[in-house]
């Protein structure tokens, strides 16, 4: 997309007045963590992509880098057997991208289990049915996972509970990926959802 | 849109389905509610109000819900946008006079092993057992997944 489309695409989409002011003075050619920069009003960090690369889809196929390769996507941590935070979560995404409409087809949703000796992908394909079909679920070995965890610099720790049964605390934070593949923005489960949604669109018009 | 489709949903359901109240001893439980878990998945939730209304603290000790194996109380908070959840394993107490809430996002009863998923509209029966009050037979309204309360 040339800078004319682009800030017309912009220009159509944004929310938030400040923003567009940023686009509109920052004419000079940008690299892309500029770029990203003015769209979210902070310099955004790189992360290790790397590591999702060797996870496995809910479809039990290789995770692979086509997927969100020059696109947007977003990030969640959780286990099937969280019962509140992480069923509530893949809810507003799926909210998310229905109000979004087409524009969603361009936002990949990664919902990665931290929990994957229960988070087998048979299971978790069967736990996304009555969730937006445009989320993919994934899941691999405790080493893998970790690394992702890590390149999020996201945390995840096992607690164990009464007979045996454990449970997990983590990050409870959505992360954006910009198309760029710098990390952009993250969301936490809390925040309104117009103020979700606009970042979401900012995301998606950049 | 998901609004509206909550709201008409909501619209549809007869009056009866309302949340219920209930009283045991000083204790006042109000509107139990649950939420449909996502197919596969091994643990629902309940959420309510309990006030003391009387002049002696009493404690939550256990309860049961037709659906699931174990009833287990949880407290979660968000930590430096971490979900950290702790089982509440001596129960919880509540104060004369004092209301807590279980509610989406801190404290919840958790129905884990399901042997029945609740959908949407079903009534869950279930009990509350206190130190003092004794046990109370009570229902949960079963609100839509991702549900963030419920209605009278």
């Amino acid at each position: 997309m040339d800078r004319t489309a682009f800030l017309s695409r912009v220009l159509r989409t944004a929310v938030v007045a400040a923003l567009t002011a940023g686009l509109l003075t920052g004419g000079r050619g940008a690299s892309p963590s500029e770029a990203s920069e003015r769209l979210h009003g902070f310099r955004p960090k790189a992360v290790a992509l790397a590591p999702l690369f060797e996870l496995t889809t809910h479809e039990g196929q290789v995770f692979s880098q086509a997927e969100v390769k020059g696109r947007p996507f977003a990030v969640f941590f959780g286990f099937t057997h969280c019962p509140d935070v992480c069923p509530t979560t893949l809810q507003e995404m799926s909210n998310h991208l229905e109000a979004l409409g087409p524009d969603g087809d361009r936002l990949k949703v990664l919902f990665i289990t931290v929990d994957p000796e229960r988070d087998t992908a048979e299971h978790l394909k069967a736990y996304l049915a009555s969730f937006d079909r445009r989320i993919i679920a994934l899941t691999g070995d405790p080493v893998e996972i970790a690394s992702v965890v890590h390149a999020f610099r996201a945390f995840s720790e096992k607690v164990a509970g009464a007979g045996g049964s454990y449970n997990f605390n983590h990050t409870a934070k959505l992360f954006l990926v910009d198309r760029y593949g710098l990390m952009a923005a993250s969301m936490d489960f809390q925040d309104k959802e117009m103020e979700q949604r606009a970042l979401l669109r900012r995301l998606l018009a950049q | 849109m998901p609004h509206f489709i909550l709201a008409a949903a909501l619209a549809l359901l007869p009056v009866t389905a309302a949340a219920q109240d209930y009283t045991v001893g000083t204790l006042q439980i109000s509107q139990p509610w649950s939420r449909m878990p996502p197919p596969a998945a091994k643990a629902a939730v309940g959420f309510m109000t309990l006030t003391n209304t009387g002049t002696e603290a009493d404690r939550l000790i256990g309860g049961t819900a037709s659906v699931a194996d174990k009833f287990e109380m949880h407290a979660v908070a968000v930590i430096d946008g971490v979900m950290q959840m702790r089982e509440l394993a001596e129960g919880l107490e509540i104060k004369p006079g004092e209301t807590v809430q279980f509610k989406p996002g801190s404290h919840h009863m958790m129905f884990v092993g399901l042997k029945k998923e609740p959908k949407a509209g079903d009534r869950v029966k279930g009990s509350l057992v206190f130190e003092k009050a004794g046990t109370v037979e009570i229902e949960y309204k079963v609100e839509p997944m991702g549900a963030k309360g419920t209605s009278r």
